[in-house]
């Protein structure tokens, strides 16, 4: 069964074909890039099928010393992100990308290989390798509009994610000179003599490492930066894979290596809790300050963020659920929102939230997707915001973090106040004349896809939950996974 | 061999220091190399063995150093060579609009 | 299982389809029309589960209240899209039938959760109804829906310590969910301090959105005080102060429809009153006055829609429209005033003397009475300037028939139950052993009203006047400032400098050593 490999080969080789293209067949660009990404969306969905029990593939036949990939139902949740997500921002992008077309599909390509990577590997270093292919590609995407805002913000972006990736591979190397292996199982084992202090000064770097790429408050000044003037089709896909496939390695490296238990000795679960708060506050506060319309999305994709990061913090089953469900709820609900401004900015350049006045009466349905896509983020029922949202609060209570729980429901009032606003401007008249570009069906089609699983996941949430009920069992008892990686 | 990690920690607090405190655009691209060296230098270190030979197994070594760690080293000097050159070309892109290299004038984007 | 509310929504879906204006008409009638028979034959008694998540929930549970506010909430339904159906447009139409389903399905909701989300589905219904329905309203339909939500989330967090606590999410308030329930139904309910949506969001929204609003919004709430939060006896007096501060407004109004909104916070007192003596006659006494209430109010803001409709503005002067050009509106203006004002022989009078018979303290007594007479006096103001003050307003159109049609199908509802009241009785299925017409009741129903005749007549120069418009405090308005000045300054802390950026990372670093290390 060698999907799982394919699932990294075949971007990069899309990539590489896109690049031969643009020499010589200028034309088969459209056909190339939907075509690979449909064969894609079909990998995807074979590999996810295959996900429970967990499989590992060798690579190269090396044994553990070589490369292994393994699927488990965390990773096969986030390969289902990527198929909702990926197809239709790729159909978005090849009308709506007009400038660098070639580029951007190449980086965009690049950047899913390396992400599809860091969900599937299970070795530290090559993590860190993934890691760095998706993050540079991203950076190279956020350049791609050659504005001095877009640079600026490429260089903000660039500086941060190096200082985090910086602190991730020294983590990785003092890890490795500790225990002598990069296959997380192994690790995990070998952890377990290593005495407490040198484990939490790794953890430190760790988490550092990875919450500068996932944005928590006080690191999260490079996230609106560099969604301000970038394509906006690639901030459907950092604010759900990018900035998410920071959280999955976050998740993976605490909850596999160091386990559950010192986590919770450690008061690495306290931390994350109280952080998130902190985060999601704050961020609300500043996503009401905001004019520009992505600026404010990207803020609010912190605060959103925060509150995976609660879920996933909390230490329970409960908690992980909530905390991957709100993953994948949140990947859905911004894409739409992205998507949908994306169509504003093609039709009429809007950029500001005021130049969006009156484009509810123009825009009908997408204004009505846009309006179930921010309810929905807010965490109104009926939408599957409200359920994650409804879980994570649940978890945090259970597990006695009431003032996480309580502040959640303060941070959906706020988080309401601006959203509102937006709705409130959508559907003010203008007695401006509007010129319009007609947005085509490939703009409309991935947008309105993608609200309408808002809806269907708020009102059945049994069909994603039935994949993420799955994970925390590999999570919160890593004697299996270790057990299943090493056995394989 | 101790000698080796301070000096591993001086070059790191080194590159931070250029890192934070440094004005200049390329400086802090130079903060971020000195960081690099740092780390491949620990790599490096990771995998000594007093005395070990090259892990090219031609014949019957005694004590061999762990290859390994200088796998990974490569993969780190050719990652640490592209971020150092996606930086360099981003500066240069900034100096072309901006006019200079002073990083407290790149403050288009904020609140 | 088709449940009234359930048709509702489905109508909105139908409505969402491009149709013409007829086939509007015959879904509209015939979904409130069905949902309006559905709900007489639901039998008490009857519920129905369902499994979500992990919960198991009640979406439908029938008891004999919750079948007779199911019924006034059809009835109304049916009144106010006939009233309405002509002047709004086909969305807000369909909005309108997603609120007044989910308001239906709140009252027949057997848990939380099912309370809660169709709760606020509500408020967001309502909210965009505000929002889409006029080009001055944006600014109220935010506010509206902030306050209505932040009602939603203590709501929901008061749901999170029942679930907590108990483990399931059955309708019946404990210890710790208490306080954050009555934030909730303090807000629905505009209790004073609560109160500044109402008055805000009712004039200012179109009539006919006014007229849907002010059938469901309060009244959801008085019913579900009546569930989770009866028989807490402080409760009253609180109930009395906020009638007695809406008395004070009322009076003070120039505007018919701000008039009518501080009315509602009187008439809302009587039910906080009656839920809070917790006595069988005391919730029945509540239930009943929000049957007559729904009526007797959801007619006058219909007559005072008339009145905005054929001449354009909502003051009081234009009121005298009704003497002379407009009999149906007329009629059923007057019809409600007595009911509004307790006379015996019409409807309000049969719940206020029950929630009189409940109260057993001499203080509530006489704020009872106090309620009844200010009550009084401000709808003698009103009939003063619609019908005994000369005015030379014009007609400019004439009332839509199908205005007419909804105000009249309510007058008659109102004058039988004012005849035979025990109707409502009947309908509950209870037997309160109360006899109405009996010459105690008559009394001190009456006395009121005939008291307020006089002072009216004495004070008449006070009270017929143009008061300047208070410029009233707003505490929320003052919280939201603070808080926007907050994320002003943190946003001015994000002024572009890169090493700000990092210098912050460092100290998380450091931070996060310390913490972790220690």
């Amino acid at each position: 069964m060698e999907a799982a490999v394919w699932l990294i080969i075949l971007p990069l080789l899309t990539a590489f074909f896109i690049g031969i293209s643009k020499l010589y067949f200028k034309k088969i660009l459209a056909p190339l890039v939907t075509g690979s990404a449909i064969i894609y969306l079909y990998l995807l969905i074979l590999v996810i099928n295959h996900s429970y029990p967990p499989k590992v593939y060798n690579v190269g036949a090396w044994g553990l010393m070589g490369i292994n990939l393994m699927v488990d139902p965390f990773s096969a949740m986030f390969l289902l992100m990527i198929a909702i997500l990926f197809l239709p921002v790729i159909i978005f992008s090849v009308k709506y990308i007009k400038s660098h077309k070639h580029k951007y599909f190449i980086f965009t390509y690049l950047m899913t290989a390396g992400i599809a990577g860091m969900v599937l590997t299970a070795d530290l270093f090559n993590l860190y390798v993934f890691l760095e292919v998706s993050s540079l590609s991203s950076c190279a995407l956020v350049a791609l509009k050659n504005t001095n805002k877009g640079i600026e913000g490429t260089f903000k972006y660039l500086i941060m994610s190096t200082l985090g990736s910086f602190f991730i591979l020294l983590a990785t190397i003092l890890t490795y000179s500790l225990t002598g292996t990069l296959n997380m199982a192994e690790i995990s084992l070998e952890f377990k003599d290593i005495p407490f202090q040198i484990k939490s000064t790794l953890m430190s770097f760790f988490v550092f490492g990875y919450v500068i790429k996932i944005g928590l408050i006080p690191l999260h000044a490079w996230i609106p930066d560099t969604y301000e003037d970038s394509p906006i089709p690639y901030n459907v896909l950092s604010s759900g894979l990018v900035m998410k496939s920071a959280v999955y390695a976050l998740i993976k490296v605490l909850y596999i290596i160091f386990g559950i238990d010192f986590l919770d000795q450690s008061g690495m679960l306290h931390i994350g809790v109280f952080w998130g708060v902190i985060t999601f506050i704050v961020a609300h506060l500043l996503a009401y300050q905001q004019s520009n319309l992505s600026r404010l999305l990207a803020y609010s994709s912190v605060a959103q963020i925060a509150y995976i990061t609660i879920g996933l913090f909390v230490g329970t089953e409960g908690g992980l659920i909530a905390g991957n469900f709100h993953i994948l709820n949140h990947a859905i609900m911004k894409g739409t929102l992205f998507l949908v401004t994306a169509i504003f900015y093609y039709s009429l350049s809007a950029v500001k939230i005021e130049d969006i006045k009156g484009l509810g009466y123009k825009f009908p349905i997408l204004s009505f997707i846009f309006v179930v896509a921010s309810l929905a983020i807010v965490g109104l029922p009926p939408f599957n915001g409200f359920i994650s949202k409804w879980l994570i609060v649940e978890a945090a209570i259970e597990s006695g973090f009431v003032y996480a729980g309580f502040f959640i429901l303060v941070g959906t009032f706020l988080s309401l106040t601006y959203y509102l606003k937006v709705i409130v401007t959508l559907y003010t008249k203008t007695e401006k004349e509007l010129l319009i570009v007609k947005p085509t069906l490939s703009l409309r089609l991935p947008t309105i896809f993608l609200g309408s699983l808002c809806i269907l996941f708020g009102i059945v949430p049994s069909i994603p939950l039935s994949l993420i009920n799955k994970i925390p069992k590999f999570l919160l008892d890593n004697g299996e996974y270790i057990r299943i990686l090493l056995g394989g | 061999m101790e000698l080796a990690y301070v000096v591993v920690i001086i070059l790191l607090s080194l590159g931070m220091y250029t890192i934070i405190t440094k004005k200049n655009l390329i400086k802090i691209v130079m903060g971020f190399t000195i960081l690099e060296s740092s780390l491949i230098l620990l790599l490096i270190l990771v995998s000594y063995k007093p005395g070990g030979a090259a892990p090219i197994l031609d014949k019957p070594y005694e004590i061999v150093v762990d290859p390994i760690p200088q796998a990974l080293a490569l993969t780190a000097i050719v990652i640490g060579a592209s971020v150092t050159a996606v930086m360099l070309a981003v500066v240069i892109k900034i100096y072309k609009r901006y006019g200079t290299l002073n990083v407290d004038e790149l403050r288009k984007l904020r609140g | 299982m088709i449940t009234p509310g359930f048709l509702y929504i489905t109508g909105a879906i139908l409505l969402l389809l491009p149709v013409n204006d007829r086939i509007k008409y015959i879904i509209s009638f015939l979904i409130t029309a069905g949902a309006l028979i559905v709900t007489f034959y639901l039998i008490p008694g009857y519920s129905f589960q369902l499994d979500f998540l992990k919960f198991t929930l009640v979406p439908v549970k029938v008891d004999n209240a919750s079948k007779l506010t199911g019924l006034i909430f059809a009835v109304g339904g049916l009144a106010a899209v006939i009233y309405s159906i002509k002047l709004c447009s086909r969305f807000i139409l369909s909005l309108i039938f997603v609120f007044i389903g989910s308001a239906l399905t709140v009252v027949f909701s057997g848990d939380l959760f099912t309370l809660y989300v169709f709760w606020e589905l509500m408020t967001i219904s309502s909210s965009f109804i505000i929002i889409m329905a006029s080009d001055v309203t944006k600014k109220t339909g935010y506010y509206y829906c902030l306050m209505q939500v932040a009602g939603g989330l203590s709501v929901l967090w008061g749901t999170f310590l029942q679930y907590s606590a108990t483990g399931n999410l059955s309708l019946n308030a404990i210890e710790a969910g208490i306080p954050f329930f009555m934030l909730a139904v303090a807000i629905k309910l505009a209790f004073v301090g609560f109160h500044t949506w109402l008055p805000l969001a009712y004039s200012k929204a179109p009539f006919y959105v006014t007229v849907v609003l002010s059938i469901y919004t309060t009244k959801v709430g008085v019913y579900i005080m009546s569930i989770l939060l009866s028989g807490i006896n402080i409760l009253a007096y609180a109930g009395l102060i906020s009638a007695l501060f809406g008395m004070v407004m009322a009076l003070r109004q120039n505007h018919a429809l701000k008039l009518l909104s501080y009315s509602i916070i009187i008439q809302v007192g009587y039910m906080i009153i009656g839920i809070s003596i917790g006595t069988e006659k005391g919730i029945a006494g509540a239930i009943f006055h929000l049957v007559n209430h729904i009526l007797y109010k959801t007619v006058l803001f219909m007559a005072v829609g008339v009145v905005i409709y054929t001449t354009g503005k909502d003051t009081l002067e234009n009121l005298g429209i009704m003497g002379r050009k407009i009999p149906v509106t007329s009629i059923a203006t007057l019809v409600a005033f007595l009911g509004i004002a307790g006379v015996p022989f019409f409807n309000g009078y049969m719940s206020k003397s029950l929630i009189k018979e409940a109260v057993q303290e001499p203080l509530l007594t006489w704020g009872l009475n106090l309620m009844s007479f200010g009550t009084s006096l401000i709808f003698l103001k009103f009939i003063y300037y619609a019908f005994f003050k000369n005015s030379n307003v014009n007609l400019t159109k004439k009332p839509a028939i199908s205005m007419q049609l909804g105000l009249g199908f309510l007058t008659v509802l109102m004058l039988l139950i004012g005849i035979h009241p025990y109707l409502l009785e009947n309908l509950m299925n209870t037997d309160l052993g109360i006899h109405y017409f009996d010459k105690k009741h008559m009394l001190s129903g009456i006395q009121p009203f005939l008291w307020s005749i006089p002072v009216f007549l004495l004070l008449k120069k006070y009270v017929v006047k143009n008061y300047v418009r208070l410029l009233y405090f707003d505490m929320y308005r003052k919280m939201a400032k603070i808080l926007v000045t907050t994320g002003y300054q943190l946003s001015n802390y994000h002024d572009g400098k890169l090493h700000k950026y990092l210098l912050w990372a460092t100290s998380t670093l450091i931070i996060l050593l310390v913490l972790l290390m220690f």
